[in-house]
């Protein structure tokens, strides 16, 4: 069972949650998707296994052949390519890896090569196993590396997303059996959860709200979710004891032993389904 | 100062609460809120809409099936794995024409998506 972990909004507690759960059932294995700002590890220190590099294909241009036509930049959609009268210039990190360009070349003058966009950690923490993705600096697309650190991990699964409603996240969510929407009880969550859940719809995926922060803000976010006929499976409380491990990088269910339980139930609550 | 941008690695960290307090001591500055996936600063500043505008970026390719032989060199050259069943997925679609291109029934067209 693949169970991914997703919101709208930032910040709204996804990795705290994912961490957690994982914590509570080491029978699943972790994968941090937020490749640009991957976090799950910070919080257990795991120990690392192996490290695997992500490439992607981008053009290259053999100047003998190359008549300069500029027929690769006219198909190129992303504008990674630009030609001039003598030159061809290439912007590796718009090129999406479509293989357009060396298609329409009529010299033949375009192959392919490697491009190296990030790597995939593999690590462990006592019986739980854990890899994540890492877009490196100055590199924008994500979803690469999200689809080979997926590809590389089989079983259940436990996904932390990244946030918003772009390409990255639905990489990230597509083919789970179930997602979890992190929201908080604020407008901004609210407003957000909303974006998310239309996300879910357009793809198909079956979808609770997990309620960080209760106590906080209003009650709307409970309303939408009873319009909606979204269950809310766990609300977790605005607690100072959880905000003060947080703040320590600690995973509260190593302190607060009794959400072990109330997680390990989600989690069975979440496969029946 | 012409232009400012507030970023941060992390997200709720606070840069829409950041800038909607630099908005409320502020008179003549125009304020962009590029979070495009989540935008949020107008849940705080509540302003009044003056025009709305669609966007429209990249293509989604259409294939039309009373054109199509079922070849497969669409799906065999499509690098997004978008195209199952001679039927193309839009959500998948990368909109890079590759398909458009190769297909020799003319079936497969590219529009523009909002």
């Amino acid at each position: 069972m693949i169970i991914s972990i997703a919101s709208g909004k930032g910040g709204t507690g996804k990795t705290t949650l994912a961490v957690n759960l994982a914590l509570s059932d080491p029978g699943f294995k972790l994968l941090d998707c937020d490749v640009e700002e991957p976090n799950c590890h910070i919080f257990l220190d795991p120990e690392e296994l192996g490290r695997r590099e992500v490439t992607v294909k981008v053009p290259k241009i053999d100047d003998s052949l190359c008549d300069y036509c500029g027929r690769c930049a006219d198909f190129c959609q992303y504008n990674a390519l630009a030609v001039s009268q003598d030159v061809v210039m290439k912007f590796p990190e718009l090129c999406h890896s479509c293989g357009g360009c060396a298609l329409v070349c009529p010299k033949d003058a375009i192959t392919e090569q490697e491009n190296r966009v990030g790597e995939v950690v593999h690590a462990r923490k006592g019986e739980l196993k854990i890899s994540y993705g890492v877009l490196d600096t100055g590199q924008a697309m994500a979803s690469p590396v999200i689809r080979q650190l997926k590809g590389e991990v089989k079983g259940d699964t436990l996904i932390d997303a990244p946030p918003g409603t772009s390409c990255a996240t639905i990489e990230a969510v597509k083919d789970s059996d179930f997602c979890l929407l992190v929201t908080e009880p604020t407008p901004f969550g609210l407003y957000d959860l909303k974006l998310a859940v239309k996300m879910l719809e357009t793809i198909g995926l079956d979808h609770a709200v997990v309620v960080n922060r209760d106590g906080i803000g209003d009650n709307k976010v409970q309303r939408y979710c009873e319009k909606k006929d979204i269950p809310i499976l766990l609300r977790l409380p605005y607690d100072p004891q959880i905000a003060r491990l947080y703040s320590e990088g600690i995973p509260f269910t190593q302190h607060l032993h009794e959400y072990r339980s109330i997680l390990k139930n989600l989690l069975e609550d979440v496969r029946r389904r | 100062m012409k232009q400012l941008t507030v970023v941060s690695g992390k997200g709720g960290t606070g840069k829409t609460s950041l800038v909607a307090s630099f908005a409320a001591l502020s008179e003549d500055t125009v304020f962009a809120d590029c979070d495009v996936d989540a935008a949020d600063l107008h849940l705080i500043l509540k302003p009044e809409i003056v025009k709305e505008e669609e966007f429209k970026a990249l293509k989604t390719a259409e294939l039309d099936e009373s054109r199509c032989v079922r070849c497969g060199l669409c799906i065999e050259n499509c690098r997004f794995d978008a195209i199952h069943e001679f039927k193309i997925n839009p959500l998948t679609c990368e909109g890079c024409g590759v398909c458009e291109y190769i297909c020799p029934q003319k079936a497969i067209t590219m529009s523009e998506k909002v």
